[in-house]
């Protein structure tokens, strides 16, 4: 067992009445990757943004490195050697890489007060190619890189030769499989190699029980158990995290358990020779009581799919149809019966300004109207019924979604679609950000619209849910297909990913 | 736990609150402190002194909801009113009767939402470019028009306007337009479809929204309110001026900040900030002298009201401003 | 978290909900007392056209001094900044109170309107020629019949012709050989229009009697100004190099002055240029400028200061019940004009005058004097003796010395 580095005792934050952390003690040490898990609120993140000086603790002591600790913000805990990488987009645009990785230490650069940029670029691509990204150039402007790069390049400014803990937030779900590929051998290499901690915070079993040496588990602001590398690796370790997580038997149950990819013969949405941007000459069928998952990197052209099967993104060429008629935009799209679930849940899938029932009902306004009046009741009606069986956790319809947790607001999302009753559900992304007691209702949610004969396009970046879930998995890599499987038990993680990189 | 949940509610509907405070505070101030002062604010006499101050404003600001709840901001009210109320009295003049006109005004009305409405998406541009522009060029107009005729302002002649001038007339069309207006703001899907507009652009598209369409419609019904706006603006003196219309974009967007409507828009416009913005600026325009604040004072007192509205009212999150 | 802000906000509301209150009330007991200080006649109520500079720092002056000597209490209102005829009745409206009696309007927008809505007042004009009730199709020309209506008294010559043939003998008189003109709108001030067209024919027929050397030349063009300042490029233009003077039917001082004095200042005008105009501007740098040696200002003509008196009397006749016996209907009463022509007068002007301090120990008619032309103080006074004393040299640049 490690030198403890960071004792964090009596921990207790409340905000209001809601109380995040209820005088929780944790000890992290050298050279451990220690994984944090719970459900949203379980607290997880909140332990961590204390020590790293993003908000302060109501009440309870930490002892850093031996004396007391009590950062005032990130920065003095960043020198001090805690470093965090968001959840968030942290960095700043309309500057250099280079910048933003050596945004505050200029001065190094400079002589006279003259920054020598192509000290810093060099300096800069030295720090990326030691951390082993390679396609980033220092000199390139931040905002010619996409989301996940960007996140690669906060890593890069986190973390240096003085940080003694890393604290990586759900970075990895913003991170694309290199990225994470390089996420991860940093990990290792600074706990193992450098004596140094990570803490490990993720949603993700997979990789928390792959990477860490350590396992925490919280619920409701309680340290509810401990794991050791032993006891991750034991036979049923997953069941037992997830009993510990969600305080329930959850059940064996979480994906689709048969293997019967059949579907009837009726197509519901084709999509004929699509060329829209840089996908080319794309066709597609999908029948109903069908799932057809897609699968790949980030930037795959999977995403895109999606968009286009729904009029979003206006196609070069191609046609996109249902029951004959032409898809041309979101709106024929819904009137055919197709509904969307956008990856970007928070931005295009909701309203989160406005009550529950106002997002639950809006793409049903058509239907709902009589002689051009749509009458409360009418709303009310179809949003409590939906908010009912998909046990929205809320006080009213009246609500608004802003105030729901990330779970319950995916459901939303699936509700918008249920109350139209579309046939067709392309949903992109859908657990993203979701705890595993929801994740699990959505998967037999799906598995349930299967058997009601509706069609589903899923896009996941989570591959094991895809295997779990489809009848048939496309995966794409720059924009084309490179393999397709059919649903098999034998069907591996490790099969799939060398079509994808 | 039952504190909680007052903060909670008073939290959730300070704006209103607040609207609806100013109001009344307004309202009782000036019903004790007029009598003090000699002459009641209730007396008949000032009682249709504030609604023939507040009728304009309130028409326009009820129509200007469409466009506010839609995020966006339209400059060219004041010149659509000023168009309007010159075209119904040179028209009025030539044909003998208003309908004429009138006629005329809701077809320029139509033709000019299509234009401040539908342009902002069809070119990609922020919606105000067009109102300035349409602004500019309906300017530019009432310009030549009187610069033509030679005189600074117009007068109807034959026709009788008294009606306009009627309080009773004036609160019955109020009354009606704001019937309208709410029905079609909460009750059919172009209320409904302008709030998700203005809040979330993106959502409301993927749920189906067709945003040029349902921009027009706004438009087209806050036009009708403006050509209803500007027949008693001109009833007023039965007379349009090269300078009748200007500024009421302003007092539009005063009225309503001051009734509680959100700066950005979405789906916490409602359409009583319209009446209740409108009347609580009109007491202040005819309560402030009657207790003997000089009308050359009346400017800075509405000024700082107005401004601790905004503070109040206004959180980072919406602190956008329409566009 | 959200309770914990609501409450901050919440307190936050009161308190400045409480600070309007506050503000409100101590505004109100201030201006509170000037309102119920005497026990009066009645108030009127002055429509004023400006909102500053020296003649609306005076014009205050005057109405306190003669509304106290009456018994009226009275309340400025600002009419609308465009003459906008529904402005100015709302304005009105909006000020109103059951104790008003009468109204003098400095603006003629709206005068029927204000008429008809309230047909017990009586109306009168100052320093406007009241275009829109003196015209035959203007808007209000209804009041001119109006018993209520009582006339008004223009600011300077009411007809343009004679601002025309002023001027004109003015650059005779001072030996320019090229001229230009600026001028407001002429559908904001139609005589301006006029008095352009006068000067003009005034020239060209002066020019036939003389030589061809000594014939004056004015600019083809006579530049619009709209209400803004002179635009700089003026002055590149070919047509208007070497000019010797601009006449400036507008405001002068305000609008042509500043890039006059710019554009000698960067060589691209006449280093001699002179500027013959109207207005009065209370500033020290221009007021030193008028009439001196060097100075770019060698004629400034401003319209009677005290130019209230004739409406005041008309106002307080009527409201007293005792009309002058040789009054017979409304009319236009021409305005006298302070020549300002030499520097001698100017310091007069700064410094016997009450314009530049508001001083109305300066009057050239003072209050006691001024009387006499009451019915209710001088049962004698006529009609005929208030229009002569108003047309006479009294108000004119003699009065002050």
């Amino acid at each position: 067992m490690g030198q403890a580095v960071l004792e964090i005792k009596n921990m207790h934050k409340a905000f209001g009445p809601t109380i995040a952390l209820k005088d929780v003690d944790i000890t992290l040490r050298r050279g451990e990757i220690r994984g944090l898990v719970g459900e949203n609120g379980s607290g997880k993140s909140t332990i961590m943004s204390i020590a790293s000086g993003m908000q302060p603790a109501t009440s309870g002591e930490m002892r850093y490195k031996g004396s007391e600790w009590k950062p005032s913000s990130m920065i003095e805990a960043q020198e001090a050697g805690i470093s965090m990488i968001l959840q968030e987009a942290n960095t700043i645009p309309g500057v250099t890489v280079a910048q933003n990785i050596f945004a505050g230490h200029e001065k190094e650069f400079s002589k006279f007060g003259i920054i020598n940029m192509r000290k810093m670029y060099a300096a800069a691509d030295k720090l990326l190619q030691d951390f082993g990204i390679s396609h980033i150039r220092a000199a390139g402007m931040i905002n010619n890189y996409n989301f996940e790069d960007r996140k690669l390049i906060e890593i890069v400014r986190c973390v240096n030769e003085k940080t003694e803990i890393l604290v990586v937030d759900e970075t990895t779900t913003a991170l694309s499989l290199e990225g994470r590929e390089i996420l991860y051998k940093l990990i290792h290499r600074m706990a193992e190699k450098e004596n140094k901690t990570v803490v490990f915070v993720s949603h993700d079993m997979d990789e928390i029980l792959e990477h860490c040496s350590v396992l925490t588990v919280l619920r409701d602001g309680d340290i509810v158990g401990e794991l050791s590398r032993e006891e991750m690796d034991a036979p049923g370790a997953v069941q037992k995290i997830r009993y510990l997580m969600v305080g329930r038997e959850i059940g064996e149950k979480y994906y689709r358990e048969d293997y019967d990819s059949s579907h009837q013969d009726e197509v519901a949405l084709e999509l004929q020779n699509i060329t829209a941007g840089p996908i080319h000459n794309f066709s597609l069928k999908l029948y109903k009581g069908q799932i057809i998952g897609f699968g790949g990197l980030s930037g795959c052209g999977m995403h895109e799919i999606g968009r286009v099967a729904y009029g979003i993104d206006k196609l070069d060429a191609g046609k996109v149809l249902r029951n004959g008629r032409e898809i041309r935009n979101p709106q024929t799209a819904i009137e055919s019966g197709i509904g969307y679930i956008s990856k970007n849940r928070d931005l295009e899938a909701l309203i989160l300004e406005a009550p529950i029932q106002d997002n639950i009902v809006l793409p049903s306004l058509p239907a709902l109207q009589k002689k051009g009046i749509i009458t409360p009741a009418s709303e009310k009606k179809v949003s409590d019924q939906e908010i009912e069986s998909f046990r929205i956790k809320c006080n009213s319809g009246r609500q608004l979604v802003n105030t729901l947790s990330g779970g319950n607001k995916q459901k939303v999302s699936f509700t918008k679609w249920e109350a139209k009753n579309s046939e067709v559900i392309i949903m992109d992304c859908p657990t993203r950000g979701v705890d595993i007691g929801v994740k699990q209702s959505m998967y037999a949610l799906i598995e349930q619209m299967k058997k009601e004969g509706k069609a589903i396009l899923m896009i996941s970046e989570e591959l094991s849910e895809l295997i779990g879930m489809v009848d048939e998995l496309i995966i794409m890599k720059d924009f084309q297909v490179t393999k397709e499987f059919v649903r098999s038990k034998d069907l591996k993680q490790t099969d799939i990913i060398e079509y994808m990189i | 736990m039952k504190d909680q949940k007052m903060t909670g509610w008073l939290s959730q509907h300070r704006s209103i609150l607040i609207s609806y405070g100013g109001l009344i505070f307004c309202i009782v101030f000036f019903t004790i402190v007029t009598p003090i002062r000699g002459e009641s604010i209730w007396s008949a006499s000032k009682v249709s002194t504030l609604i023939s101050d507040m009728i304009v404003t309130a028409l326009m600001s009820v129509g200007a909801v469409f466009i506010y709840a839609l995020g966006n901001l339209d400059i060219s009210i004041g010149k659509q009113i000023g168009l309007y109320a010159v075209i119904m009295v040179v028209v009025g003049n030539m044909t003998g009767s208003l309908i004429p006109p009138i006629l005329l005004c809701i077809v320029l009305s139509v033709l000019i939402a299509v234009v401040n409405g539908g342009s902002g998406p069809v070119f990609n541009i922020i919606p105000i470019i067009p109102s300035v522009v349409i602004s500019q060029v309906l300017g530019g107009t009432i310009t030549i028009i009187f610069a033509k005729m030679g005189t600074r302002s117009v007068t109807l002649k034959t026709i009788d306007y008294r009606i306009f001038k009627s309080p009773v007339v004036m609160v019955v069309v109020l009354a009606v337009e704001v019937a309208i207006a709410v029905l079609l703001f909460n009750y059919t899907k172009i209320g409904k479809y302008a709030k998700a507009l203005g809040q979330n652009k993106t959502a409301a598209v993927q749920s189906g929204v067709n945003v040029i369409k349902y921009r027009i419609i706004s438009y087209i019904f806050a036009g009708l309110c403006f050509v209803v706006a500007a027949l008693f603006q001109m009833g007023y003196t039965g007379s349009a001026s090269d300078s009748t219309g200007t500024g009421f974009e302003m007092n539009i967007m005063i009225a309503l900040i001051l009734g509680g409507m959100p700066i950005s828009g979405g789906v916490r416009s409602k359409v009583s900030a319209a009446v209740i913005g409108a009347l609580t600026f009109s007491l202040l325009d005819v309560g402030l002298p009657l207790i003997g604040i000089a009308t050359r004072t009346t400017f800075i007192v509405k000024a700082i009201i107005f401004l601790i509205v905004v503070l109040m009212t206004s959180r980072k999150k919406e602190g956008t401003l329409p566009k | 978290m959200t309770t914990t802000i609501s409450r901050r906000d919440f307190l936050k509301g009161s308190v400045a909900g409480a600070a309007a209150i506050a503000l409100t009330g101590v505004t109100g007991g201030v201006f509170g007392l000037k309102a119920d200080a005497s026990e009066s006649n009645g108030k009127i109520l002055f429509l004023a056209n400006t909102s500053s500079g020296p003649i609306y720092d005076f014009n205050i002056a005057y109405m306190d001094a003669w509304m106290s000597e009456l018994g009226y209490t009275w309340e400025m209102v600002y009419g609308d900044s465009s003459n906008d005829p529904a402005g100015n009745l709302s304005a009105v409206k909006n000020a109103m109170t059951s104790d008003v009696v009468g109204i003098i309007l400095c603006q003629d927008g709206g005068v029927a309107n204000i008429m008809e809505e309230y047909p017990d007042l009586y109306v009168v004009g100052a320093a406007t020629d009241m275009a829109s009730v003196y015209d035959e199709d203007g808007a209000s020309a209804a009041c001119v019949d109006n018993d209520h209506f009582l006339g008004t008294y223009a600011s300077g010559y009411a007809s343009g012709v004679d601002t025309g043939k002023m001027y004109a003998e003015e650059i005779i008189e001072k030996g320019y050989k090229k001229v230009a003109i600026c001028m407001f709108p002429s559908f904001a001030y139609p005589q301006y229009a006029i008095a352009d067209e006068t000067l003009r024919s005034e020239i060209a027929s002066y020019n036939e009697t003389v030589s061809e050397e000594e014939q004056i030349e004015i600019t083809e063009e006579t530049t619009v100004l709209m209400f803004t300042n002179l635009d700089d490029n003026f002055f590149n233009e070919p047509e208007n190099q070497d000019l010797d003077a601009i006449i400036g039917l507008c405001g002068g001082q305000a609008f042509l002055y500043a890039p006059m004095l710019t554009a000698i200042a960067n060589g691209t005008a006449n280093p001699n240029m002179k500027l013959l105009t109207s207005g009065f501007e209370n500033d020290a740098d221009m007021m030193a400028d008028v009439c001196s040696e060097d100075g770019i200002v060698q004629g400034l003509y401003v319209p009677n200061f005290e130019c209230l008196f004739s409406s005041i009397v008309m106002l307080d006749n009527a409201l007293q019940g005792t009309p002058f016996a040789d009054y017979e209907q409304s009319e236009v009463l021409d305005g006298t004009l302070i020549k300002i022509t030499d520097r001698e007068i100017m310091e007069n002007i700064i410094n016997e005058s009450p314009i530049a301090s508001a001083d109305i120990t300066k009057l050239a008619l003072s209050v006691e004097d001024g009387k006499q032309y009451f019915v209710r103080y001088n049962e004698d006074a006529t009609y005929s003796a208030l229009k002569e004393l108003m047309a006479s040299d009294t108000f004119t640049e003699k009065g002050y010395n």
